[in-house]
């Protein structure tokens, strides 16, 4: 029986995601640098905003130092295994298994600290908002229940036979409940009672519960022939709560065989070799990846009425698809293991492709259904690529020993195929980016206007007037994709793709004696990110702080500034400054030295010393000691990821930081 | 070995547990489905009232597409602020809007109100009998169903032009995407035929006052009598209009007893979008009306706000329409605010309901009028006229609005002739019925959209509503009205779903 008991406590000081600034640093880069942070009374400026009738944020130090968001997590992981043997070689096991999450959070956000709401804004309020504060918290348990029969037997010491049948059942209970206030007393008791109770005050409760089970019917079997022939069949019969019986239940087979070429007779003289497998395998898998439990269940939307004063609670049914099922992933693969010099040099590399169909994605949908999007499942994708490792053990003495493992795989990611129209998916608009996924490209490209630096004086803007009538001296070379003889939103094309060529890892690791050393390192190569943070601080119609590079901006023939950056006249035309564009688009490779940590163990001299102790070794960890990027703002790597199908957009994403730690592992 | 059996009987017994039929039919505790919901009358009636919560839904960009777009009013220019939003409104009112446009977005959202009729009747017809037990109640909700979703198909055809034809639930989102629009002349007989259903089985009044404010026979007929002057049918028009005015109403004594948020749901009161003064149903959408700024909400409402609204603001044009001595004119419009300084700045905003809000931020109870028995009688005015001039009930009848409004009647005399008789009643219509969503609509339907439009475009350029800075004066492309710019683009984050099967009016 096993039990793991962990505890974590996070604080986090305001974050602003979902606003239009993303994040507590996009307010800080966009907010005025004019206004001060502090009064000359030495007291924090409230609302240091850029004109009294707009943009009127918060000051981020007030954000930092005043609003509270904690959270703790308690988990109990916990399972029991009962193997009973039947029969020589024939078991019946058995996995008991919880895990159980509980989690509070407590967030607050005192009225001096500026009204959180950023977008739309009072103009020169200067009535304090509320505060607001709420309280959270989740029950999540998941139960588990799997028996299996095993049969495991050899024969004539060369025939293994390893044979399972079974059956898995999985519960997941959720509960939540969380209180909100929204119009606290004062700023003194920062929980949620002190908005409840009173005539001006304001506060909301919620709750929710959902329950999920997967069931599963499994079968698999092993046969290996004298280390040298191995083959292997599995299949699974899986079923959700999830869907409607129509698509609950799905079949998942694959195979796989391997052959150890240098086992064979015929390889013993070639006894460099230790180890040349080759390898293929065929599979279908199930993915059932999606955040609500019930999809497919259509829940009561609220939307209250009143007649002639009076309340009517309405509800009415929400949308969704009826014909929901599993997606499904095909793959196959081939793969060559070699290992050599008494098993001191190691390559293996591997080919895959990987079509994923029947995607269950949240997409945009014609709004006659009632909604403007709708989880679905739509389309095909191909992931295909090599992946190739490397490991060495470089140096081995008595006393020293280095080894090195390396690690590069190319990815190419293509649609193959989306609706019966094929129409491509598009999501975001003309001023953050947007992200188009179509047919015959990856997934998530980045699209937007074409650009192409500036007109550097009247003549070369006249001569391009029948493509952009606007253009002047100073304004920005766009190109017209559609040659229609004018800049309007049809010549919006792709102009990044988030995907890199390819990602790779290296690991030393070093012994001497009690010290152990490892330096970890990854990075990704050829990806594109696209700043979506320049909609703000790039805007030079006024009310934003914009990044430096705009005083280099185009101001006559003689000063035509970087060639980037237009002039700020021509209202109509300094608009696409800010405006997804391709400009906006950056390189996003990188090098992480993503982990260093010097370790020393205690020697068995020592530990005869220390009575009880079976072993110590203490160590030191640097994380992401050094990252090296030609990306212009924050961390690439924190960046890249989000959803599907919007990839890479930065839109001031905290940057990744570099932690230091001490920490020892005792034994007794 | 008895234990051993002992053993692998409780082991399995979580095996034949979750292996019970059912252990997979889970259903959402707490948000309700619509497997479990529908138990009762009242529960029918719930959806319903997400039914008329369709109404709110659409309200705002009702507004803008019929109010700014036509020369009552336009918006606030706003010289910081060039953001999406703000320069879509603009390329609305100036006629200069292409397909990335966001003002549109009316379809979007009077397409999930037309889906939660949809729902409802889908689910009246798949009722269970024992449900109903008041007579007629069944009938009657199918019928102020119907109601509503004509109401949203009528605007839509005006709006767009052809628009798809739904008229169920769709069940695979896989078949939205094959779905084209449908020619006007196919949506016009689903409104008809939804328009008659509801004629026959709407009572003329309800007596419950907690149901006063729902749909009336009143309301179906007026709706008709619109559909019928729209596609030039005046004498059917005649004779529904009639109906209606053997139903009871009455134009109220003063012009201020229709907005009243004490006197809703008035004798005069057809049909009135329902608002209240508690939080969760106030009318805060008029709030975007008032002139940008917090001097403004201090002048206007005597608390500080402010918020970019700023659309929906008067026109000159507009001011200058209300003839000397109409009391409607100071009702309707309030003509700027002074600023902290005690300078007088010039930007109209519409006065006729904002003067309710009480002392709570953008809390208003006023009810929002969609058809009052003032429209029922110009437009019977209108449509005795095109019959054949008279110089007898049309001037009765336009005359009874006009001395309402302290205005002298109008004489044989001063409109001696068919057509002059129609200009006055498009002239008593606009300032009648001033932002309660019939300009456009009304200019669309007697052909004189593009001559009004432009003849408006030429006084804007040269005396603009609002203050423009000189740099950014119209656009040398504003106004040039096409006639295909009368009708609106369909919006673009529709058409990237389905580009082959939804295609787009010609002109964008």
């Amino acid at each position: 029986m096993k039990v793991n008991p962990s505890y974590n406590l996070r604080n986090r000081g305001g974050s602003l995601e979902g606003t239009p600034f993303g994040s507590l640093l996009g307010l800080g880069l966009s907010a005025s640098p004019i206004s001060p942070a502090y009064l000359e009374d030495g007291s924090i400026n409230p609302t240091p905003g850029v004109t009294p009738e707009n943009y009127l944020y918060p000051n981020p130090i007030n954000v930092i130092n005043g609003v509270t968001d904690k959270r703790n997590d308690f988990r109990l992981l916990s399972s029991l295994n009962v193997d009973i043997r039947l029969l020589e070689g024939f078991y019946l096991k058995n996995v008991f298994g919880i895990d159980m999450n509980f989690s509070h959070s407590r967030f607050f956000w005192p009225s001096w600290a500026g009204t959180p709401n950023l977008h739309a804004v009072p103009g020169g309020s200067t009535a304090a908002p509320d505060a607001t504060g709420h309280s959270e918290r989740d029950e999540f348990i998941t139960y588990l229940v799997e028996n299996y029969l095993t049969y495991t037997k050899t024969f004539n010491e060369v025939h293994t036979i390893d044979v399972m049948a079974g059956h898995s059942a999985q519960r997941q209970d959720y509960d939540h409940v969380k209180a909100s206030g929204t119009k606290f007393a004062d700023d003194k008791i920062p929980y949620v009672a002190n908005a409840i109770t009173g005539s001006t005050r304001d506060g909301t409760a919620g709750s929710d519960n959902f329950k999920y089970a997967l069931e599963s019917y499994i079968a698999r079997l092993n046969y290996t022939y004298a280390d040298k022939y191995y083959f292997h069949a599995t299949i699974r019969h899986d079923g959700t709560s999830r869907f409607s019986k129509s698509g609950r239940w799905g079949t998942f087979p694959s195979v796989s065989a391997g052959w150890n070429m240098a086992e064979e007779s015929f390889m013993d003289k070639i006894d460099f070799l230790n180890t040349l497998k080759l390898r293929a395998s065929y599979g279908i898998t199930g993915n059932i990846n999606i955040r609500q439990s019930f999809g497919y269940y259509p829940t009561m939307v609220a939307s209250d009425y009143y007649y002639n004063n009076n309340l009517s609670v309405g509800r009415y049914p929400g949308y969704v698809d009826q014909g929901l099922k599993w997606e499904k992933n095909k793959e196959y693969d081939i793969g060559l293991d070699f290992a050599f010099l008494r098993n001191r040099l190691g390559f293996t590399v591997d080919y895959y492709n990987r079509r994923t169909y029947d995607l269950l994605l949240d997409r945009p949908v014609p709004s006659i259904l009632g909604v403007t999007s709708s989880l679905t499942n739509v389309g095909e994708i191909e992931n295909r690529g090599w992946e190739i490792s490397l490991s060495s053990i470089n140096i081995t003495t008595k006393d020293f020993e280095w080894s090195t493992t390396f690690n590069i795989s190319f990815n190419k990611n293509k649609v193959l195929k989306l609706t019966d129209n094929q129409d491509p998916i598009e999501i975001g608009d003309v001023y953050q980016g947007s992200s188009v996924t179509e047919v015959g490209q990856p997934v998530g490209m980045y699209k937007g206007y074409k650009v192409n630096g500036v007109y550097l004086t009247e003549e070369e803007a006249i001569a391009d007037h029948h493509h952009n009538p606007g253009a002047h001296a100073g304004t920005l070379r766009i190109e017209d994709m559609n040659n229609d003889g004018e800049i309007s939103s049809a010549d919006r094309t792709i102009i990044g793709n988030p995907h890199p060529k390819f990602v790779y890892g290296m690991t030393n690791t070093i012994s001497y004696k009690q010290f152990d050393f490892s330096m970890l390192i990854n990075g990704a190569f050829g990806n594109d990110i696209l700043m979506s943070s320049y909609e703000f601080l790039r805007n030079m119609d006024g009310p934003f702080n914009v990044l430096k590079e705009v005083q280099n901006r185009y101001r006559s023939p003689e000063q035509p500034g970087n060639g980037q950056i237009p002039t700020t006249n021509y209202a109509d035309q300094r608009q696409y400054v800010r405006l997804a564009n391709s400009d906006w688009v950056k390189n996003g490779s990188y090098l992480n030295i993503s982990n260093v940590t010097l370790g020393y163990t205690l020697s068995p001299e020592l530990l005869k010393k220390l009575q009880y102790v079976n072993s110590a070794r203490f160590y030191l960890t640097i994380q992401n000691a050094l990252i090296i990027s030609k990306f212009p703002i924050n961390n690439p790597e924190a960046s890249v990821g989000g959803a599907n199908l919007t990839m890479g957009w930065q839109k001031n994403p905290y940057p990744l930081t570099r932690m230091f730690s001490l920490g020892t592992n005792i034994t007794f | 070995m008895k234990r051993i059996k002992n053993l692998i009987l409780y082991s399995l017994t979580g095996f034949l547990f979750s292996c019970s039929t059912g252990f997979l039919d889970l259903e959402p505790a707490l948000s309700l489905s619509s497997n479990n919901f529908y138990e009762s009358e009242e529960d029918y009636l719930s959806t319903l009232s997400a039914v008329y919560g369709g109404y709110k839904h659409v309200l705002a960009n009702f507004y803008l597409l019929t109010e700014v777009r036509s020369d009552n009013t336009t918006n606030q220019f706003d010289q910081i602020n060039r953001g999406g939003d703000i320069l879509s409104r603009e390329q609305l009112d100036e006629f200069t809007m292409d397909e990335m446009n966001t003002s549109n977005q009316y379809w979007v959202q009077a397409y999930n109100a037309i889906y939660r009729a949809n729902a409802l009747l889908d689910l009246l017809e798949k009722a269970p009998a024992h449900i109903f037990v008041t007579a007629g109640l069944k009938e009657r909700i199918e019928a102020e169903s119907k109601f509503a979703r004509a109401f949203q198909y009528f605007n839509l055809v005006r709006f767009y032009g052809d628009v798809p034809l739904i008229d169920k639930p769709i069940e695979y989102a896989s078949e939205a995407f094959a779905i084209p629009r449908s020619p006007v002349t196919d949506i016009y007989m689903l409104i008809r035929e939804d328009l008659n259903f509801a004629i026959r089985n709407l009572p003329e009044s309800y007596k419950e006052v907690n149901d006063k404010g729902r749909i009336t026979k009143g309301a179906a007929l007026t709706m008709l009598a619109k559909v019928q002057m729209t596609n030039k049918e005046f004498t059917g028009a005649i004779e529904t209009l009639r109906q209606i005015t053997q139903l009871g109403y009455s134009l109220q004594p003063n012009y201020e007893d229709c907005f009243q948020p004490e006197n809703k749901n008035n004798s005069e009161s057809i049909f009135e979008v329902q608002y209240s003064i508690e939080s969760a149903g106030t009318n805060s959408m008029i709030f975007d009306w008032l002139p940008r700024g917090s001097d403004a909400w201090e002048y206007i409402l005597h608390y500080a706000g402010g918020l970019i609204g700023q659309w929906n603001t008067l026109t000159k044009d507009m001011i200058r329409a209300y003839e000397e001595g109409d009391k409607r004119k100071e009702l309707s419009v309030g003509l700027g605010y002074e600023s902290l300084e005690g300078e007088f700045m010039e930007i109209p905003y519409i006065n006729k309901w904002i003067v309710y809000s009480t002392t709570e931020v953008r809390q208003n109870a006023c009810n929002m009028p969609i058809y009052r028995y003032a429209d029922v009688v110009l437009m019977l005015a209108e449509a005795l006229n095109e019959k054949g001039y008279d110089s007898g009930e049309p001037f009765t009848l336009l005359n009874s609005i006009r001395s309402r409004a302290g205005l002298p009647g109008l004489t044989p005399s001063e409109a001696p002739s068919q057509q002059a008789f129609r200009l006055a009643v498009e002239q008593e219509r606009r300032v009648e019925l001033a932002f309660e969503g019939h300009r456009w609509f009304d200019l669309l339907r007697t052909d004189r959209a593009i001559e009004v439009m432009k003849a408006h475009g030429e006084s804007e350029k040269a005396n603009p509503s609002t203050y423009r800075p000189p740099m950014e004066q119209y656009p040398a492309q504003a106004f040039q009205i096409q006639p295909h710019m009368l009708l609106y683009p369909v919006p673009y984050t529709e058409r990237i779903k389905n580009p082959q099967v939804l295609l787009q009016n010609p002109g964008y």
